[in-house]
């Protein structure tokens, strides 16, 4: 794990891009946490902070200059609520390769004024029905859409679609609202949107499974279950294993340093088993 | 599987060619969407894009590493960018920036270019040169010849040796800027007309040609003396054979 340190800013390299923007590169440094991006001191029209560990997009101070993020292959799930402020004239932010899940997730970007250029590939998120058209109805300013135009009619079918769907976009949101959720909870609700829900059996073992989950064997064990389990099974296991996974982080945490390095080199091996299993999940929808 | 789709003849190199791109996008806004979709793979040096009729929809991407290119034309082969499939494939030839960098380079290939472009830009100056030649000598024979005297000449001609009838009229006497559109405009009105043809060394004078000597005689009979100036009555007989 490596501290994003004003030291770290000023030894990157900064260049004209390929598109004539300034540009700052951060990539590939192991970065787990957006921090000291004041010592920018608002210089640059791109900041690249692809290949690292990010998990939340949070802490960036005020940059009136910034017009495009790109943030490929990171981890990020959560998005700071407030981020339009600090990034005014932000226009094309790049979340390629990430592990935003619910729809719900993408709603503080509504408060970018001048998002015009989104591109959400390969998260989990572009696999929810009417993710288009949910993100076209929450972000006004947006042109493109994971590369492909914005049109009109979309627009007004987002619109209709939304405004008759109060009760389902109430479902959407309610998992993620609760910050410390109970975990029957979270599961009974997240089943509720899906068509084909688990047997009794299979709630009965998940639950299982939960409590037993106290270390990361366990951990490790659930992730096999996910590649071999069915697609329901697969997405509510996922978000119940990364809630986990945050929690087993935060207690070991606490403890003292050394085992925090563990922990880090395991979540990395993790990290790239799943990208391995992503990897490999891109292929056959490309083609 | 991408593999079969890529042609295996050019070998792998740090630059991809795409080409089958959406025409309708901006270049600024096609060369931002690039280098947006293909960050994920590596660090782009250079994004080449051009809206000349030769380089339409076609672009090239420059990565700093070979791998990256290999990923990216692998992953990214037929990704709907903009509603239309990618088609990617290495380069054939190594980019500038990276010729520069390795030290491969040849400056050679830039001069030629550039003087492939000034010999063209000679070749169209001479060409409009010539054009131009032609036409002080044009008008100076125009406007040199006299016109008197052959009206004179061809009067004291008829009663001498009239021509016997055939398809083809001798028009004399027309006004110096008569042009052959203004004879044919004419003579077209009439059944049977072919051609107008007028002696360039000899303003004033015309041959129209009709059909057989029937379809002539007809246009002869209406048309002579008509007068497309007050001045110049037109002086229409057969032509000699």
């Amino acid at each position: 794990m490596v501290r994003l340190t004003a030291d770290l800013i000023w030894k990157s390299p900064h260049f004209f891009n390929a598109i004539k923007e300034r540009e700052l590169d951060l990539r590939g440094n192991k970065i787990a946490v957006i921090e000291n991006l004041g010592a920018t001191e608002d210089q640059f029209d791109t900041i690249d902070l692809s290949d690292n560990e990010i998990v939340k997009l949070e802490n960036v101070p005020y940059l009136n200059r910034l017009g495009t993020m790109l943030i490929n292959n990171n981890r990020i799930t959560r998005i700071n609520p407030n981020i339009g402020e600090f990034l005014p004239n932000l226009h094309t932010l790049v979340l390629t390769n990430n592990r935003i899940v619910n729809l719900v997730e993408i709603d503080p970007l509504a408060s970018l004024p001048k998002l015009h250029f989104l591109s959400l590939l390969d998260n989990n998120i572009t696999k929810k029905p009417n993710y288009r058209l949910y993100v076209i109805n929450k972000l006004k300013s947006l042109r493109v859409l994971d590369f492909k135009k914005v049109k009109n009619k979309e627009r007004l079918e987002a619109k209709n679609l939304f405004s008759s769907k109060e009760v389902i976009e109430e479902i959407q949101r309610t998992p993620t609202k609760s910050e410390t959720p109970n975990v029957s909870e979270v599961i009974e609700e997240q089943q509720m949107p899906k068509v084909v829900a688990p047997t009794p059996e299979q709630i009965i073992a998940i639950k299982a499974a939960i409590v037993n989950s106290q270390t990361l064997e366990e951990v490790a064990r659930l992730e096999k279950a996910l590649k071999s389990g069915q697609l329901p099974a697969d997405l509510l296991l996922d978000n119940v294993d990364e809630k986990h996974e945050d929690m087993i982080h935060d207690d070991r945490g606490q403890a003292d340093g050394e085992s925090n390095d563990t922990q880090e080199q395991r979540n990395t091996d993790s990290a790239s088993m799943e990208q391995v299993y992503g990897h490999i999940d891109m292929c056959p929808s490309k083609h | 599987m991408s593999e079969v789709n890529a042609t295996p003849e050019i070998p792998q190199s740090n630059t991809i060619y795409i080409n089958n791109l959406n025409e309708k996008i901006k270049i600024d806004e096609l060369k931002k969407s690039l280098n947006a979709v293909f960050t994920q793979f590596g660090k782009i040096l250079e994004v080449l894009a051009f809206k000349t009729l030769k380089h339409k929809g076609q672009a090239w991407v420059v990565f700093e590493d070979a791998s990256s290119a290999s990923n990216a034309l692998r992953q990214m082969q037929g990704f709907p960018f903009y509603d239309k499939p990618m088609r990617i494939q290495y380069a054939k030839t190594k980019s500038d920036i990276i010729a520069k960098a390795d030290g491969t380079f040849v400056p050679r290939e830039k001069r030629k270019r550039h003087d492939d472009k000034a010999k063209k830009r000679k070749d169209q100056h001479d060409a409009n040169l010539a054009g131009m030649g032609l036409n002080p000598a044009y008008a100076g024979a125009y406007g040199a010849a006299p016109a008197i005297a052959y009206p004179g000449g061809a009067k004291s001609m008829v009663p001498e040796a009239p021509a016997p009838p055939n398809n083809i009229l001798f028009i004399q006497n027309l006004p110096n800027d008569s042009t052959p559109m203004m004879l044919q405009m004419l003579f077209l009105q009439y059944p049977g007309f072919k051609e107008v043809r007028m002696v360039e060394t000899k303003p004033g004078i015309a041959f129209v040609e009709y059909g057989d000597e029937m379809q002539s005689t007809v246009a002869m009979q209406t048309l002579q003396g008509f007068k497309i100036t007050p001045q110049n009555p037109m002086l229409i007989t057969y032509a000699k054979k």
